[in-house]
């Protein structure tokens, strides 16, 4: 911030041949400094009758008004005098710093900034009558100059805080964000480990021959561990995909195992409700080049959901199929159908539509935004179709082919 | 060449609970089983052992030595590297490989499929 052009640098250079210019411009200066009550009165009154364009100068009072303009003035008229602009520079920034604290904007501090100078040079024009014009057109651009420096010193120190405080902001909320990741991880790691030797108890259990009701309550604490065991799930799957952790193992998959894995995973809910799964396969296999493990994860999520908008007795149809781009497992179900409003949602984390209950009966709500962030990941697509409400949705997913031949590693 | 107990497994996990029901249910499947609650029991008990087990079920997050480490030091050891190793572990697969696992396995896990895997080394 090195202030060049100013009269004071032409002054001292020419200063040899024209002595007789710092005799005047120290005339400005008195003349400013008679004057400067003067500068600071309009300058209050300016900024108050203008205070419609900046919220924040209609509400300080006078002296929150001056804060460093009258420092400003000083360092303007030392200027004059033949001083360098380095405290005109200091104070500015001081006077940046101070507004943002005072909660302007940065387009308030240039407002502010804009009427100061109006003041300043309507004061110089009466301090200048008389003066040799040529005086007194150096004297105009010097502090011209000197006011644009005022503007940029005010608004740098005011932007380089701002920054400062949004980058401490924001490593403050990446620190917490690792931190949560960091927790989730463990409590998901902590909570599947500890639901292994239930599972394991109760299988021992089942050996016993227990009575019908022994039997019954067992199959109670088996279901409610399954569930839990499945909102432990979502809530680490929660986790890597927010993270982008999953790390793909791409082989030659056969899309109707995927789906076959999905409804097998879902069996339980579907005897529930009495419904009935059609699966239109074809009879070579589609391969998809995919992780295996998460297109099974894609094909049980959209089965859960399909199960769960399926109203009892109703049938959910799967179809796999091949396309010359694509290798394409759908899946259509007879529920109420998405609305209109809800379609633009379904993929978002924990949207549940209107169909929302406890999170223990339906989980967290992130099964759709899973679905669509593996299979996006993958470089696939999936869509959504409605045929108006009430008729059920068909969800498309579309991912990348694979050779004929399947890979020896999966 | 190793011989093996045909009915064996080394079970090492540090929670206790799992290893009793666990050792119950293969016992109950005919199997004989050691048990060892971290990598460096399990060493100790594969090379006190008489007889080798016909697989390692393992364990990732252990104290003193974890199932990683464990992985390393079998893997250096002409003998121990032999022996199948099947890690059932509470965390996703990792993206770098386990070196020589046979199969890797997320808690909870299925009897039933750990029981198909096992019976694989019988």
């Amino acid at each position: 911030m090195e202030f060049r052009r100013g009269w004071a640098f032409h002054a001292a250079k020419s200063r040899k041949s024209e002595p007789i210019m710092p005799r005047k411009t120290a005339y400005v200066a008195d003349y400013l400094e008679n004057h400067k009550q003067e500068i600071l009165t309009r300058w209050r009154r300016a900024a108050k009758q203008e205070s419609k364009e900046s919220k924040r100068l209609a509400k300080l009072d006078d002296q929150e008004l001056l804060d460093h303009i009258p420092a400003i003035t000083d360092a303007m008229i030392a200027v004059w005098r033949g001083k360098d602009s380095s405290q005109v520079s200091a104070d500015c920034a001081r006077h940046g710093h101070q507004r943002r604290l005072d909660g302007y904007t940065v387009i308030d501090v240039m407002w502010e900034l804009t009427i100061f100078r109006r003041v300043f040079l309507t004061v110089l024009r009466d301090a200048s009558k008389g003066v040799e014009e040529s005086v007194k057109v150096a004297g105009q651009e010097t502090i011209l100059d000197l006011l644009d420096l005022c503007t940029r010193c005010s608004v740098e120190r005011f932007l380089e805080e701002t920054e400062q405080e949004r980058d401490e902001a924001t490593a403050k909320a990446t620190n917490l964000e690792v931190q949560r990741e960091r927790f989730l991880g463990m409590l998901s790691h902590e909570l599947r480990n500890q639901i292994q030797p239930i599972l394991f108890a109760l299988r021992r259990l089942h050996d016993t021959k227990p009575s019908d009701q022994q039997l019954r309550a067992l199959q109670m604490i088996e279901r409610q561990t399954r569930q839990q065991s499945f909102l432990i799930d979502e809530l680490f799957d929660l986790n890597s995909i927010r993270f982008s952790k999953v790390q793909l193992r791409l082989t030659s998959v056969d899309l109707s195992d995927c789906v076959r894995h999905g409804v097998e995973a879902n069996l339980s809910e579907m005897n529930a409700k009495a419904l009935n799964v059609e699966m239109d396969f074809p009879e070579e296999p589609v391969y998809a080049r995919v992780d295996r493990e998460r297109m099974c994860q894609v094909a049980t999520n959209l089965m859960s959901n399909a199960v769960k908008f399926t109203p009892n007795g109703g049938t959910i149809v799967w179809r796999v199929f091949e396309e010359p781009d694509a290798a394409v497992m759908s899946v259509r179900d007879t529920g109420a159908g998405i609305k209109e409003e809800d379609l633009a949602h379904i993929f978002e984390m924990f949207y549940q539509g209107e169909v929302a209950s406890s999170p223990r009966k339906s989980g967290l709500g992130i099964g759709l935004t899973v679905v669509q962030n593996l299979v996006e990941m993958h470089g696939g697509t999936i869509e959504v179709h409605i045929d108006g409400e009430s008729t059920g949705a068909e969800f498309v997913v579309r991912m990348p082919r694979a050779q004929k031949r399947k890979d020896p590693e999966s | 060449m190793i011989e093996t107990i045909e009915d064996a497994v080394l079970l090492v996990d540090d929670d206790e609970d799992l290893r009793e029901t666990l050792s119950e249910l293969l016992d109950a499947s005919g199997y004989a089983v050691l048990q060892a609650e971290n990598g460096q029991i399990a060493l100790d008990v594969l090379k006190t052992t008489p007889r080798f087990p016909c697989v390692v079920v393992l364990d990732l997050s252990m104290p003193v030595l974890d199932g990683r480490e464990f992985l390393r030091l079998r893997a250096s050891d002409p003998i121990l590297r032999d022996i199948p190793v099947v890690v059932v572990s509470g965390s996703n697969q990792p993206s770098e490989p386990l070196p020589g696992i046979d199969e890797y396995l997320r808690k909870p896990v299925k009897f039933e499929r750990l029981m198909e895997i096992i019976n694989h080394y019988r």
